[in-house]
């Protein structure tokens, strides 16, 4: 189960599984804030889908409901590009009472597990608010190096920039798509028939990789998947890491967006195969945060698919291990999971790297509603 | 958008979003019995691709010599000629500025060869940098067209090659290839 934060309206009265844990907003109180629970199924997701329509008007729906299309899903991108990339509403266009039913759904739908699934997605739009802030100050305090990137206050960065779609109409028995992302992010969870049908693509990025907030907290919210990779590939001898180096060079990832279906035919690396049972729970353990932006029922269920392929799955490497410098990078490659993790010089902040990171499954893209040439 | 990001590639102008890993630009210049290519190389995956210092101009030459190979049609080797490289800077959509080497090559094909219609073989950086795309466009007579773009193909691992046809019916097909290749670049 899940916990949102959404203002209580008599409309939601005959949602049976809506649980109201909080006092406040009741007695027919429209417009106080209460924290209500959608079921973490697809009952869930729906429901709390619909709640975020009830808020919306006509012309709000129609920038959320859009047709299942192969366009529709495939309109995602790593870039600050705005509403020229991706289709949906903008959450900064939201009222109070609109963008906590947005968030509901998002809370619904993902993983719960802490700096997984909503929270990893919370994170990376502070980022870009984080972003937003440097580009809109002078560079006085900057670190060394200074600021880059497409420049200015305007720039689009800002966790206001990011956009809900749902692909088809959200219910219990159709086909449909959670869609959602900004910079540096894109969520596509699909729906067939009341079952999870993909959790991918899932594309999550970080710049700057770690930075102290306004709020004065800490936040590194890919550090987790950094460190999950490093425990893999240190987890190598040298003779292992020789065999999973790639030879060539990566400055990105390989199967980022537009590239739905380009996966290499033949694999890369090191045969997990080949390794002990330990070394093979941490290849699992490695995969598992970006398996983890799905519901936690789902991402069980996809975890155990990972791992009964891990004797047909392959690591591999370029740069170096350590994930620090630009270039460095990493791949999970199974006959379903796909997971590339790489370094990348920054954009805003030039004298640091940060994170591109992208999980696919060969199959279960886009709930395999889509075939790619 | 796609022609709009190509565009913007060319003249360094940025719109609001594009791939922020710099990228390389071929100008292919077609004269009556020759070609002259302007190569515009990010210094930084220009290093990483070749190992060689940027400051070392015979190494550069050398480097690009061994990655620029047009032929004719039949595979018959043209005459380059790698001129000396220069520093300058770049900007493309959400780089920032960063450092390029600009290369300018004289093209020459065999005594009677189609200079309009020829395989370009060309695969600096995109050889060793999987993520790196060459842009590559031509200027005939005034007018500046997108040829294609050279990148790695997934599902091989290998550069596609890139034929010149200007103005031909292969011109199609190099644009078919180029809206595939920017895919990664362009917002859909």
């Amino acid at each position: 189960m899940v916990t949102a934060v959404i203002t209580q309206r008599r409309r939601w009265a005959g949602l049976a599984t809506v649980l109201v844990l909080g006092s406040a907003g009741c007695g027919g109180d429209d417009d106080v804030a209460a924290p209500v629970t959608y079921s973490a199924t697809v009952a869930g997701v729906v429901q709390a889908a619909d709640a975020f329509l009830a808020t919306l008007d006509d012309e709000q729906k129609k920038q959320v409901l859009l047709d299942f299309s192969l366009d529709n899903a495939t309109a995602w991108s790593n870039l600050p590009c705005g509403s020229s990339c991706r289709p949906g509403i903008q959450l900064g266009d939201l009222d109070t009472e609109e963008l906590a039913a947005a968030k509901a759904v998002l809370k619904t739908a993902m993983g719960t597990a802490e700096g997984s699934g909503s929270d990893r997605v919370d994170k990376i739009r502070l980022a870009d608010d984080h972003l937003g802030e440097l580009q809109g100050s002078d560079s006085g305090g900057m670190p060394s190096g200074g600021m880059g990137g497409p420049g200015g206050s305007d720039s689009g960065y800002s966790a206001g920039t990011y956009f809900l779609a749902f692909l088809g109409t959200p219910s219990t028995n159709g086909d449909w798509q959670l869609h959602f992302g900004g910079h540096h992010l894109a969520v596509n969870l699909t729906y067939k028939a009341g079952k999870v049908a993909g959790a991918a693509p899932f594309f999550v990025g970080v710049e700057p990789t770690s930075w102290t907030g306004t709020d004065g907290v800490s936040y590194a919210p890919l550090d987790d998947m950094k460190k999950a990779m490093l425990a893999m590939t240190t987890s190598l001898s040298t003779a292992e890491q020789a065999k999973a180096k790639l030879s060539q060079t990566y400055s990105d990832v390989l199967v980022g967006p537009g590239e739905d279906g380009q996966f290499p035919k033949t694999k890369q690396g090191l045969a997990v195969s080949t390794l002990t049972a330990e070394q093979q729970k941490l290849v699992l353990a490695a995969v598992e945060p970006w398996v983890r932006n799905a519901d936690d029922s789902t991402a069980a269920a996809l975890l155990k698919t990972h791992e009964s392929e891990l004797d047909k799955t392959y690591i591999a490497w370029s740069g170096t291990t350590g994930l620090t410098k630009h270039a460095d990078y990493v791949r999970v490659d199974g006959p379903s999971v796909w997971v590339e993790f790489v370094c990348q010089d920054g954009v805003v902040i030039r004298n640091q790297i940060h994170y591109h990171t992208v999980y696919r499954d060969h199959t279960r893209d886009y709930g395999g509603e889509f075939t790619f040439s | 958008m796609i022609v709009a990001l190509l565009t913007a590639l060319l003249i360094g102008a940025p719109p609001a979003a594009a791939h922020p890993v710099p990228g390389s630009t071929v100008l292919l210049d077609l004269h009556a019995t020759s070609v002259t290519a302007e190569l515009r190389l990010p210094v930084q995956e220009l290093t990483a691709a070749s190992g060689v210092d940027p400051r070392d101009a015979a190494a550069v030459r050398g480097y690009l010599r061994a990655h620029l190979r047009p032929t004719t049609i039949g595979g018959r080797p043209w005459r380059v000629r790698i001129g000396a490289p220069r520093s300058a800077g770049g900007e493309q959509p959400g780089t920032g500025p960063f450092p390029v080497l600009v290369v300018t090559a004289g093209l020459t094909p065999p005594p009677g060869a189609d200079v309009r219609h020829f395989h370009l073989g060309y695969d600096a950086i995109v050889h060793q940098v999987v993520t790196h795309l060459a842009v590559v466009s031509v200027r005939d007579a005034g007018t500046t067209t997108t040829a294609g773009i050279i990148a790695t193909d997934n599902a091989t691992m290998r550069v596609r090659p890139l034929t010149l046809r200007a103005g031909g019916p292969g011109a199609g097909r190099a644009m078919g290839l180029a809206a595939r290749a920017a895919r990664s670049v362009t917002p859909a």
